[in-house]
């Protein structure tokens, strides 16, 4: 599927189709919930359909959508993370690449996509190299990646790019109030503009945590007790919880700096946001920002939880109450 | 036929074809000229240098059926095969896919056989320093006594994690990063063959896009000539690479200077309609700071391409150079920063608000001070605002200045209480446990399900944390390991544990408990007790 | 779909098309079978996306159809039913219900349009050859295929024909297996395939001991044979041979004509104490003597000597006995010859009476 927002990407690539310079290798990167993986999937079915549509998308009817459909196209391969979180092996790529060396089933195009190609682990992207670079003939390798930075560089010289953005605010609330998204601006200023990860947002129990979170922030700067916040916000997905403490922060820059008030990301709270800034101190909280960053670069590892989260609020009990 | 991407069309098929790497090409040549042939070639460099095409022609010239030579003909059937790549005596490995020791055993066991078609059998194994440690050290044995007809040709791009027992028995080039004149140089030929018009504005945007490797050079100007339809203009080039104008740039240097973060955050929704990349953007700052600084310290050393030449001198006479460090330095990290930003744009903002909040307020600095000082507090450490949370004022009475009676450091538990560390250092803190201390160094063993707490920012923190307690200069050293004894994370843990094991016990014991369970049928809930503090 | 079969005619072209059922198969249209039902009689498909099995049988159908179903099930069903027994199969339109006697089944169906079957490959040359002959071309040199080589055109046996003859050739780098026979052709070009192992392995398992032709179309993807009632079809390794030709050294140099048997007794013998990872024996070759040497890390030793024809150049050379065995073990003729021209260079193995095999060994350092 290609997104009212892809169409830059989708021309620019079908341009490449039409001039016969289609690479063997692609990057795709961008935020997470922008439809890369969507894209990458109509790419390929329209690479392997054998009745295109005049726009230059599958008919979805010929045998080969069918089969694509139905995942089992032959000279479609998907690779991806065995488990949830856990990396694409060796083995994977490995198998991977021995299938890239056999002629396609079907005459046309050998396309492989790697999502999530970021969670291949050291071993897994090095064997990659050689296919990658030098496949057979009619292979096209699609990589897809939210967190590209950490390929390593020797995959990432090897492949063209593609970089996908987060829509104008409009586009994308247009999208979701025609998908039946409910509080289409405030889940997508959650989700950084993200419009599938806000309609994931707007459609899960997570966003609740963000309330139990920012009782947490008023609370704990009226001097509540940190340990019971903390308790709760312990059992909450952190990777959320990290992220929204993140746009907190943030906020609270913003406004001290009096510019861009219309860009918070809690803009729900503006007032109470309004309210901190006097009796806030700015490098305290660039200090507490860093320690969230901090956080989200260890995010995957057993830590003790809830005593992070009390750490967390007793320094931002500091830094609101100092000015 | 399927496309055919220019990096490889346009691989050099022998040495004088090669761009740039004249040194190494030089001794290779007199290598093969003179036939002073060594067993074992090191390559290194970065990506997209030239470090396999170097390895495939030298394997070209060592098998060309006109003998050993530093011009392979191209033509007789050895030169053809390697080309076509299915020369049978080239074994062209990933060291990935080979890092199981049993792998590179059958790999090397077959170096005992001799070439099937060639003079020498060639192994090529690229980013060697994939390998295992078993498998460098069969690899090892086979360095020490190679077999005649064997030679191995090994790359990679990361050459420090090579054990320098393979480094001493290989000869080592370094194949060097491609300055941008060459790549400039090597684009325009290219384009000039395929007949694709072009400005040379864009070329040297491409150039520097590329950051010194020829193939992602190639790579991105694929691209722009499908992205131009053929040609290649400047704003198409720019608006490929996400590369923001310098205009705009320039404008977010000004706002930063002039101190107005309104005006910096206005840049920034302006700079977002074009869709930029933010990693590029801050990288374009940092260079722009860059040469702001170079205006200030050495005018003469000012790029004189630059088209904006001598705003950057006036930029240059409105700042003070410390602001221009600081600027520097918060950038840097906040380039490190920034994927782990919810969104780059949010990250971007930040590391320039940063900016504005350590500048020193007007009153602070007295005067511009000459440029030599200012040259020379550059160089020191002077601001680490953008790693660390500055000590906020509110801790005047923190242990380490109380002269309160000290722990010992054998005492590691009583010690990482003590301490005034939180967050991550302390989470780092609590799961080590002391291995040794000697006098002023201190080694501690990290238990590796935490390895990841190992990074250099936390570590030196805590050496500093150690060291303001301790009242000396701290080394700390930390390994990963599985301790022996418990760390402080799984002593408290099980202290937890076991009070809930006595907590559930004295409730069981308890007369009036008891009394309930036969009378009454009553049962505890599980997991429902808990310890009183 | 609808129809009777006897359990003999659906359980033989079952038991033919499971091979190509992939055991560990994540994609539940893979581990089915495809079961078309038309005016002709009915097709068994079954594909791991690399092989393509299909076998037919002649059935008059109640009613045509095509589905897919469950592979492993359907025949074990088949297995445990009685001899002779008749079975019923009535497809509705996501159970199919196999009824026998009292028996009753019901399996789940996947449509026909999810399975992935190849309809024709495009033809680029075609010949009839008889089983026997494609076997033996295959028996006589798949060995010397190498396995999950990173050179991956080697990885597999390479097919050549051209107006007269068909070849197999396969190599791993330290040695080549040849075969070549005379064939009625009318191709002007040679026209050269790889066939990945797997497909090899399948091959070898299909291929009857008979004189009965079969044909054979090669395709710029596929290779494809037709057997009475049976269709394979595999894909091709997407790559380049290498120059076979420039590994086979001219038939001169220093001959050795040794009876196969007592060889291969006398290698079997040394390589009891060979080292046994390398498998290195030395070849002392003297006037009308052969003394093989092995010796292994304990330092043991194994001295064999045997009475050869042989008036060449005295020579010491080392090679991998097990590559030894298994060209001696191709062939059950009484004699066999090897050509050496020096210690450095490769040993031409082939058997006199049978011209058509020829091996090449390198030499290995020992």
């Amino acid at each position: 599927m290609i997104y009212p927002w892809q169409q830059n990407q989708w021309q620019q690539i079908h341009q490449q189709i039409a001039q016969g310079r289609l690479p063997h290798a692609l990057l795709f990167k961008g935020a997470e919930g922008l439809g890369k993986l969507d894209f990458a999937h109509e790419l390929t079915a329209s690479l392997l359909c054998k009745q295109l549509t005049p726009s230059g998308q599958s008919c979805g009817t010929c045998e080969a959508c069918k089969l694509i459909a139905a995942g089992t196209h032959p000279d479609f391969l998907w690779l991806e993370p065995e488990e949830d979180n856990k990396p694409i092996k060796v083995d994977q790529v490995r198998e991977l690449c021995a299938s890239l060396s056999m002629t396609s089933q079907f005459g046309g195009y050998k396309v492989a996509v790697i999502a999530l190609a970021d969670n291949m682990n050291i071993n897994a992207a090095n064997s990659l190299l050689k296919t990658l670079e030098e496949p057979t003939e009619n292979t096209v390798l699609i990589l897809v990646s939210s967190r590209p930075h950490r390929l390593p560089i020797t995959i990432r010289s090897r492949c063209q790019n593609v970089l996908f953005q987060q829509p104008e605010s409009g586009v994308a609330e247009q999208w979701m109030t025609e998908n039946n998204t409910a509080d289409a601006e405030l889940m997508l200023s959650l989700s950084h503009g993200s419009p599938l990860l806000a309609c994931k947002l707007a459609a899960s129990e997570v966003v609740a945590h963000r309330k139990s979170l920012i009782e947490a922030l008023l609370g704990v700067a009226n001097n509540q007790a940190v340990t019971e916040h903390a308790a709760k916000l312990s059992k909450a997905p952190g990777e959320y919880l990290l992220s929204w403490l993140y746009d907190w922060i943030s906020d609270l820059l913003k406004l001290h700096q009096g510019g861009a008030v219309s860009r918070l990301v809690h803009s729900d709270y503006q007032n109470e946001l309004q309210q901190m800034v006097a009796g806030s101190n700015q490098q305290g909280l660039f200090g507490l920002l860093d320690e969230v960053i901090q956080l989200r670069r260890v995010q995957s590892i057993p830590l003790n939880t809830q005593m992070l989260w009390e750490d967390l609020l007793i320094s931002w009990n500091r830094q609101i109450k100092q000015g | 036929m399927s496309y055919q991407v220019l990096a490889r069309k346009w691989r050099p098929a022998n040495f004088t074809e090669m761009v740039g790497q004249d040194h190494v090409l030089r001794a290779l040549i007199n290598a093969l000229d003179e036939e002073r042939l060594h067993h074992a070639y090191l390559f290194t460099g970065i990506r997209g240098v030239g470090k396999t095409t170097v390895a495939r022609i030298f394997a070209k010239s060592l098998n060309c059926e006109t003998g050993v030579t530093s011009t392979p003909c191209g033509e007789c059937a050895a030169c053809k095969a390697i080309a076509e790549g299915r020369f049978i005596d080239l074994i062209e490995v990933d060291a990935a896919s080979r890092t199981k020791v049993e792998d590179t055993r059958e790999l090397l066991d077959n170096v005992q056989y001799a070439p099937t078609h060639g003079r020498f059998k060639v192994y090529l194994i690229d980013e060697v320093h994939m390998l295992s440690g078993h498998s460098f050290n069969a690899l090892l044995k086979t360095l020490e006594e190679p077999p005649p007809h064997v030679k191995f040709l090994l790359a990679t791009t990361d050459p420090q994690k090579l054990p320098v027992t393979i480094l001493s028995r290989c000869l080592q080039f370094n194949l060097k990063r491609m300055p941008m004149p060459l790549i400039e140089g090597h684009l325009q030929h290219i384009l000039q063959a395929e007949q694709v018009a072009f400005e040379d504005q864009a070329i040297r945007l491409l150039a520097h896009g590329a950051d010194g490797s020829m193939r992602d050079a190639l790579s991105l100007l694929d691209q722009a000539i499908a992205y131009g339809g053929g040609k290649l203009d400047t704003d198409e080039v720019q608006a490929m690479l996400g590369s923001v104008s310098r205009d705009r740039i320039l404008a977010i240097l000004n706002a930063l200077i002039t101190n107005d973060a309104a005006a910096a955050m206005n840049e920034v929704a302006r700079l977002a309609e074009m869709t930029p990349d933010y990693q590029n953007a801050l990288a374009d700052l940092l260079a722009l700071l860059h040469q702001v600084a170079l205006a200030q310290q050495v005018p003469d050393a000012v790029d004189d391409h630059l088209v904006e030449r001598e705003t950057i001198q006036q930029i240059a006479s409105q700042v003070s150079a410390e602001d221009v460090q600081l600027f520097y330095q918060i950038g840097l990290l906040g380039r490190k920063d920034l994927p782990l930003a919810p969104d780059a744009r949010t990250g971007f903002e930040m590391a320039l608000l940063r900016m504005l909040a350590f500048k020193p307020a007007p009153g602070q600095v007295s005067e511009r001070l000459p440029v030599q000082q200012t040259a020379h507090a550059a160089s020191a450490p002077l601001v680490n605002a953008g790693e660390q949370n500055p000590e906020p004022a509110t801790e005047q009475a923190t242990p380490a200045t109380a002269p309160v009676a000290k722990v010992a450091v054998s005492d590691w538990h009583g010690l990482v209480e003590a301490m005034n560390i939180r967050g991550m250092v302390k989470q780092l803190a609590v799961n080590c446990v002391l291995h040794q201390r000697d006098g002023g160094e201190i080694q501690l063993i990290l238990n590796e399900e935490f390895s990841q707490l190992l990074n250099p920012g936390l570590q030196s923190k805590l050496a500093d944390a150690l060291g303001e307690y301790l009242g000396d200069k701290i080394k700390l050293q930390i390994s990963l390991g599985k301790p022996e004894t418990e760390s402080p994370a799984q002593t408290a843990a099980r202290n937890v544990a076991e009070r809930q094991q006595q907590a559930e016990q004295s409730i069981e014991q308890d007369p009036v408990v008891q009394a309930m369970k036969e009378n009454f049928g009553a049962e505890v809930v599980p997991n429902s007790v808990r310890p009183i503090d | 779909m609808k129809f009777k079969i006897l359990r003999e005619d659906l359980l033989v072209p079952l038991q033919q098309v499971i091979g190509a059922v992939e055991k560990r198969q994540t994609l539940p249209a893979l581990s089915n079978v495809l079961i078309k039902g038309e005016a002709q009689g009915l097709s068994l498909t079954a594909t791991d996306l690399e092989i393509e099995l299909v076998s037919t049988v002649q059935l008059m159908l109640d009613e045509p159809g095509e589905i897919t179903l469950p592979a492993k099930k359907l025949l074990d069903i088949c297995k445990s039913l009685p001899n002779e027994a008749e079975i019923s199969i009535d497809v509705d339109v996501d159970r199919a219900i196999i009824k026998s006697g009292r028996s009753r089944f019901t399996l789940t169906t996947l449509p026909a349009s999810d399975f992935p079957a190849l309809d024709e490959i495009s033809s680029v040359y075609e010949f009839n050859i008889s089983q026997n002959v494609l076997k033996d071309l295959i028996d006589k040199t798949s060995f010397a295929m190498a396995q999950q080589d990173v050179r991956y055109y080697l990885n597999g046996l390479m097919m050549e024909v051209s107006s007269s003859t068909i070849r197999t050739v396969a190599t791993d780098g330290h040695r080549l297996a040849f075969c070549e026979k005379e064939m009625d052709g009318d191709l002007a070009d040679s026209k050269q395939v790889i066939i990945p192992r797997k497909g090899i392995s399948e091959l070898q398992r299909l291929l009857a001991d008979s004189d009965e032709t079969i044909k054979v179309i090669l395709g710029n993807n596929h290779i494809q044979c037709q057997l009475p009632n049976q269709r394979f079809t595999s894909k091709l390794i997407d790559g380049r041979f290498p120059d076979y030709k420039r590994v086979m050294p001219a038939a001169e140099g220093n001959t050795l004509i040794v009876d196969r048997e007592s060889l291969k007794q006398a290698l079997v013998r040394a390589s009891i104490l060979s080292n046994e990872k390398y498998r290195g024996i030395r070849f002392i070759l003297s006037e009308n003597l052969l003394k093989l040497q092995a010796q292994n890390p304990d330092q043991e030793e194994a001295d064999v000597e045997l009475e050869i024809n042989y008036s060449g150049d005295a020579l010491e050379v080392g090679f991998n006995v097990t590559y030894m065995l298994d060209v001696l073990n191709t062939s059950s003729r009484e004699i066999v010859q090897g050509i050496i021209k020096d210690a450095n260079s490769s040993l031409l193995l082939s058997f006199p009476d049978e011209s058509q095999a020829r091996y090449v060994i390198m030499p290995m350092r020992l």
